[in-house]
């Protein structure tokens, strides 16, 4: 096979090829790592790559038997997956020496399943802002036009997928963090139900919000992944105790049945008429694959974003205090700005945001998910914003900006609810539009189900940017 | 929020925050706040941080 050859394959595919010898772990390895030096400079997705070991990691899994269904796949990402003693520098000044001290418990699981780590990528300094901007490292380019924002806080994950210079990643996800770099990259992607992936390892920004997932090309590659990293993890007690079912063996069911609603009330509100136009083409699509369409009344999601506000800004200064007292010159104006709101809310705020909890979800499940099974949507509504638009020091203005990115993504953390996301189109000046699928807690299998079904019928997700 | 007043805190915190962070923390957290606290106000006397994890695993499919 050519480079180009491995370079356009999904994981699964890789993985596939490497397993009957049509290719080698070396080949691979040795594509996806001249297509990164290649990228680097056009979208500083990397913030290291780890060449001479991912090689040498390469070699030796081409002399063992495969060890699981990622035998030989090279993968980076976000750098803020810990490994014992290897610097994690969370995008940020003031870790860029510190060891790590444990191994995150999602790297160990795709370690197991054979994938190769080559490199760790860009993120927003200590994953705070939805834009992918990083003040320390430079700002992550979005490959479809390098003038725009990727979106964050897994800003490289979702630009070196999409670029071919990198075949799957992890991100994290505590406001938006993995479905706003996929919508806006053109990429794949799965946030789990809050608890279904061990946090353990991984660096906390809201321990009530944080989601662990992957970022991929196709929603197939994506429930692989998702199943090897879920499950149970005594090192993490926020982790759902139930084993995890076999979403990838259900992924090729039929969705006719799957009743999907589409949101009356937010979703829409000022929404971009192509990005509205792309969701009434996507659903037409679930319609001609047997899904019924459903138009569905929600909650107000304005109270949930504001409570998951609370909530994050709160938990982030607390983990921050100490750094916001003694290093506050090593923090990016707009990432310090962000952390010192939450020293001011007061407690009995934040723990009325916690208590609100089971009564939203219950109010949420009980209008939404007793009349459909997903809820369909855009991710945002809004169109790509540029890089230059949204290059911006801490201010109510910033906030304003940053508030409509993650308008309707935010709701989502609060919920807790699963959440696959694919490419649902294009504008008209080239740039992606992602529409995310809603299923109730913990069923993940659904939502991967009908995100599989779209990408069986369409090829928004086989596209890629041009470079020269 | 008063500015004095989020000034003070975050100050009385060990934080010394710039004029700019101030106001828009001042903003921002009250228009955060005013938000949720009409949700806030219709909670149950007794509902707990915990019943988040009890409503999620009654949905189960």
């Amino acid at each position: 096979m050519t480079s180009d050859e491995i370079l356009s394959l999904t994981c699964i595919q890789l993985a596939a090829a490497i397993r009957e010898r049509r290719t080698s772990a070396v080949a691979a390895m040795e594509a996806v790592l001249e297509r990164a030096r290649w990228m680097q400079p056009k979208l500083n997705c990397f913030l290291r790559i780890d060449e001479a070991a991912a090689l040498d990691a390469a070699r030796f899994a081409d002399r063992e038997p495969a060890r699981g269904p990622l035998h030989g796949v090279p993968m980076a990402h976000k750098d803020m997956y810990y490994r014992r003693g290897v610097v994690s520098s969370c995008g940020s000044k003031i870790l860029r020496e510190r060891p790590a001290p444990s191994t995150s418990t999602a790297l160990e699981r795709l370690d197991a399943a054979g994938a190769i780590q080559f490199g760790v990528l860009n993120m927003t300094e200590f994953a705070l802002g939805p834009t992918g901007h990083n003040w320390h490292y430079g700002h992550c380019r979005n490959p479809w036009n390098p003038e725009r924002i990727t979106g964050g806080s897994s800003s490289g994950t979702g630009a070196s997928v999409a670029a071919r210079a990198n075949f799957a990643g992890l991100g994290s996800d505590t406001g938006g963090s993995i479905r706003l770099p996929a919508a806006f990259c053109g990429i794949s992607a799965i946030k789990p139900t809050y608890g279904r992936v061990s946090r353990a390892g991984a660096m906390p920004l809201s321990f009530s919000l944080d989601t662990v997932g992957p970022l991929t090309r196709t929603v197939e590659d994506a429930a692989l992944i998702a199943q090897l990293i879920a499950g149970p993890d005594p090192k993490d007690p926020t982790c759902d105790p139930r084993a995890v079912p076999d979403w990838f063996s259900q992924i090729h069911q039929s969705i006719g049945g799957v009743r999907i609603g589409r949101p009356r009330q937010h979703f829409y509100d000022d929404c971009d008429p192509e990005i509205a136009a792309a969701m009434d083409a996507s659903l037409e699509t679930f319609r001609k694959l047997g899904a019924s369409i459903i138009d569905v009344d929600i909650p107000d999601i304005g109270g949930y974003s504001a409570a998951g506000g609370v909530i994050s800004s709160s938990e982030a200064a607390a983990f921050h205090g100490q750094w916001l007292r003694t290093r506050p010159e090593d923090y990016s104006d707009q990432v310090r700005g962000r952390l010192l709101q939450g020293l001011a809310i007061p407690a009995n705020s934040y723990i009325d945001s916690l208590r609100m909890r089971g009564p939203a979800l219950a109010e949420f499940c009980d209008l939404v998910f007793s009349k459909v099974d997903v809820l369909h949507g855009p991710v945002v509504s809004i169109r790509t914003p540029t890089i230059a638009e949204t290059d911006l020091g801490w201010s109510e203005h910033t906030s304003q900006v940053l508030s409509r990115i993650t308008r309707l993504t935010r709701p989502g953390n609060y919920l807790g609810l699963p959440t696959v996301c694919a490419n649902a189109g294009f504008t008209r000046d080239g740039m992606p539009i992602g529409m995310q699928l809603i299923t109730r807690p913990f069923d993940e299998a659904t939502a991967l189900r009908a995100g599989h079904a779209f990408q069986r019928v369409t090829d928004w997700h086989l596209r890629a940017p041009r470079f020269t | 929020m008063n500015l004095t007043l989020v000034s003070n805190l975050l100050e009385d915190q060990g934080a010394q925050p710039d004029p700019e962070h101030v106001a828009a923390a001042a903003s921002t957290l009250a228009a955060l706040l005013k938000t949720a606290a009409e949700r806030f106000a219709r909670l149950p006397f007794e509902a707990e941080p915990s019943g988040f994890t009890a409503e999620q695993r009654s949905h189960v499919p």
